[in-house]
């Protein structure tokens, strides 16, 4: 009772300087949160999407927070708060992560952050949400000025129900078991799943028309490609479920980003040094190099030669059609002189996959010099690799 | 038990102050009979601390070779063709590039007692370093002809090496030989070594320069980043503990556990929760309960790898409690000045009571201290009414 009140007392002094400082346009910070739809049943993830900006001519410091991030870096300058009204939100924490001490942040004059978060499952409580009903949301940037200063984001609520028929049956399954639920959706970077549970989330995917599916398959996709238990099949086939089952564009523009490239680039000689097949190390090394040295240089006739019979584009069957199509890719401004330049290679989604991205210039006589980006794909079709348009490919 | 000073109410003064108040004078009913204060009792609670810390830095180096050289022996600029020193951090290869784990850090070529340093590297790649014009020139070499027996030798030091084509060619002083003339031409097919290096293949001699023209280059190099390599074990610094915790009616005492100084070292601590409770060493961990506080520190070298200030566009972690399992690491290696932090004592002080705070106080709640070894008041509140430090 004593700890109620004492929460209580200072937090509503702080809505209130929030409240009146927000309309205030020498706010030092704006803080901003919104989730990625307003109903939900009980059970279900929220994902949030934390603005923090600076809308003044000084930078801000400001602290980091253990909060639950979608990612494991980059950490959090806001944090969470939940609660059943309006005024009763305390500070909501996943107890799966540690908490560190960071230096702030600085924020530049101008500058807006952004930080996906998500809400669904606490070590100490269990669900978030446990019985239907309208609850807020709150964010909460503190200023690292002495005496530091909290910003809080004007509230918003959520309205959560009982799951329907459809999805009661999964509700309950994933109730008892609720803390790999959790740690699926919370960490998927770390969470070891067992096999009972990852076969049931399987056969979710696989059947049900519940709600719960693509949240399942979008963080199964994760947990398989960033997780303990790399798979890059099961997390490329669990992204076209969760891009499937979408039912909020947050959740598919998530499913899409990790059908598409998600690890960080590399260079053609980090990949030639790095971990992945070593197919791909010897396809980089000793032919996609000399491709992208082609393609630098601009000479499609060195492009050719260094395009083995291996390569093919846009799963076209023949080398020469191919190359046709790439030079079209490349000459469309006649007359003008082409200089092609690669800037990097990247694991693609899945390990049998590169991205290369690169930039071609167009200098036209007469014409003001234009540059544009393109990307090209590596696939590998069992023996064989194939390039094509990356932007085309889905 | 503190005692504030007994005291009895002033009927006097009660009256005075409520005829002030109500403008009714004679009015106050209350306090008509002596009233004493008995004294204020605190509840002092004891923080048992165990303090822990790894043992002594073990493998933050790498011990490689060079293949490839931009510039001269004595104009050299960066070394290439390393095996992979990419540990995952921004660097010239990565998109988008940083400078890499090695920046500030050094490059020590050739083998001891022989060794040329290089410092500071300016950045790495997956698989080279650079660094401002530097000489390698004085590296020993030895070098024998191809002979199956009664071979020719020579030895001293390189004064120059540059690339031609693919083949480097190596001007030598040479101090020792075992013919006299030395017979150049017969060290074709034969091998040289440099700082200690792999023998390469000699493809071309010149008497006339003293040159020999090998088909590769290797040569042995250690690369270590910025990081200081001594502070390890030692005990986190406490001393503003006992003063910090004096509000919240709590004393640290260090009378627990079994001050291991030799926990097993680790480079950086990952941001698993889980790993990290396997690294710590606290004995007294099952003590902790509502009658007993527990608390643990232990000295570790450096966050998880994408928070180490290695290269220093990096965040720092430097520390951090396992919410809600408890158990605190400070990291010393982030706390030094050569890693940005303008007064490490006072900096260290702040984290051991940071992460302190967070385990006693039950909250993953941001901030913890005023920046200045202090609780804030959210702290020093939640700390009184905790009912046990984490877990």
């Amino acid at each position: 009772m004593f700890r109620l009140n004492w929460r209580l007392t200072p937090f509503v002094g702080v809505v209130c300087f929030v409240t009146s400082a927000a309309s205030s346009s020498g706010d030092a910070l704006n803080v901003r949160v919104e989730p990625h739809k307003s109903t939900f049943f009980v059970g279900e993830p929220v994902l949030i999407t934390a603005v923090v900006t600076n809308p003044g001519s000084e930078p801000v410091k400001v602290f980091y927070h253990n909060a639950p991030t979608l990612a494991p870096d980059p950490p959090s300058i806001v944090d969470l708060l939940f609660g059943a009204d309006e005024l009763h939100v305390e500070h909501w924490s996943d107890g799966l992560r540690k908490v560190s001490k960071m230096g702030p942040k600085l924020i530049a004059p101008g500058e807006s952050v952004t930080i996906d978060l998500v809400m669904l499952f606490s070590r100490e409580d269990g669900f978030f949400v446990k019985v239907p009903g309208t609850y807020w949301i709150q964010g909460r940037a503190v200023i690292a000025s002495s005496p530091y200063v909290e910003v809080l984001s004007p509230p918003v609520a959520i309205e959560v129900r009982e799951p329907s028929r459809v999805d009661r049956s999964a509700w309950q399954w994933l109730d008892a078991h609720k803390e790999e639920y959790g740690r699926l959706v919370q960490t998927p970077w770390e969470a070891k799943m067992s096999d009972e549970f990852l076969e049931e989330c399987d056969r979710l995917c696989s059947a049900s028309q519940s709600k719960y599916v693509e949240y399942l398959a979008l963080f199964l996709s994760r947990s398989y490609r960033e997780g303990p238990k790399k798979d890059a099949a099961e997390a490329g086939r669990f992204a076209d479920i969760a891009k499937t089952k979408a039912s909020s564009e947050k959740i598919r523009s998530e499913a899409d980003k990790l059908s598409r490239a998600v690890q960080p680039p590399l260079s053609p000689s980090a990949i030639a040094q790095s971990e992945v097949d070593p197919e791909i190390r010897i396809a980089v090394a000793e032919r996609v190099e000399g491709f992208g040295s082609a393609l630098t240089s601009g000479r499609m006739d060195e492009c050719a030669s260094a395009l083995s019979e291996d390569f093919l584009y846009n799963g076209a069957l023949d080398k020469t059609r191919a190359l046709a199509e790439l030079e079209s890719e490349f000459r469309k401004v006649s007359g003008g002189v082409v200089t092609i330049r690669v800037d990097s290679f990247s694991r693609g989604p899945t390990v049998d996959e590169v991205e290369v991205s690169g930039r071609y210039m167009i200098v036209a006589i007469g014409r003001e010099p234009s540059t544009q980006t393109v990307r090209w794909g590596l696939r590998r079709e069992g023996s064989r690799w194939v390039i094509w348009r990356w932007d085309r490919a889905s | 038990m503190n005692s504030d000073a007994p005291g009895q109410v002033d009927q006097t003064k009660a009256d005075a102050a409520d005829d002030a108040f109500t403008g009714k004078p004679g009015d106050f009913q209350g306090f008509k009979v002596p009233l004493t204060w008995s004294p204020m009792l605190t509840v002092w609670r004891k923080l048992h601390v165990e303090i822990d810390s790894m043992g002594s830095v073990a493998g933050n180096q790498i011990n490689t070779a060079f293949t490839d050289i931009v510039g001269t022996g004595t104009a050299l600029t960066e070394a290439r063709g390393i095996d992979t020193i990419d540990d995952g951090s921004a660097n010239l290869d990565r998109e988008p590039p940083g400078n890499g784990r090695f920046k500030n850090g050094t490059l020590t070529v050739g083998t001891v007692p022989s060794t040329i340093t290089i410092s500071p590297i300016t950045a790495n790649g997956n698989t080279k370093v650079t660094f401002p014009t530097s000489s390698i020139a004085g590296l020993p070499f030895s070098a024998i002809d191809n002979d199956s027996y009664g071979n020719g030798t020579m030895s001293g030091t390189i004064t120059q090496v540059t690339k031609s084509g693919d083949n480097f060619v190596w001007t030598l002083n040479v101090t020792a030989q075992n013919e006299n003339p030395i017979d150049w031409p017969d060290f074709v097919n034969g091998t040289l070594s440099v700082g200690g290096g792999s023998n390469v293949s000699v493809v071309a001699a010149s008497a006339a320069t003293s040159r020999l023209t090998t088909s590769a280059l290797s040569i042995p190099c250690v690369i270590h980043d910025d990081d200081d390599d001594t502070l390890l074990p030692k005990s986190p610094d406490t001393s503003t503990l006992a003063a910090a915790f004096k509000p919240t009616y709590v004393v640290p005492v260090y009378d627990v556990g079994d001050n291991n100084m030799n926990v097993p070292f680790v480079r950086n601590v990952p941001e698993d929760s889980a790993a990290t409770l396997t690294i710590q060493r606290w004995n007294s961990r099952p003590q902790n309960a509502s009658g007993f506080w527990v608390a643990y520190l232990l000295a570790g070298f450096q966050g998880q790898l994408s928070r180490d200030r290695d290269p220093d566009t990096e965040l720092r972690t430097l520390g951090d409690t396992v919410d809600p399992d408890g158990g605190s690491l400070i990291y010393l290696e982030i706390h030094q000045s050569h890693e940005g932090v303008g007064n490490p004592a006072a900096e260290e002080q702040d984290t051991v009571l940071h992460e302190t705070g967070h385990a006693v106080a039950r909250s993953p709640d941001e901030p913890v201290t005023d920046g200045s070894s202090t609780f804030n008041a959210n702290y020093v509140n939640r700390i009184r009414s905790s009912p046990r430090p984490w877990p």
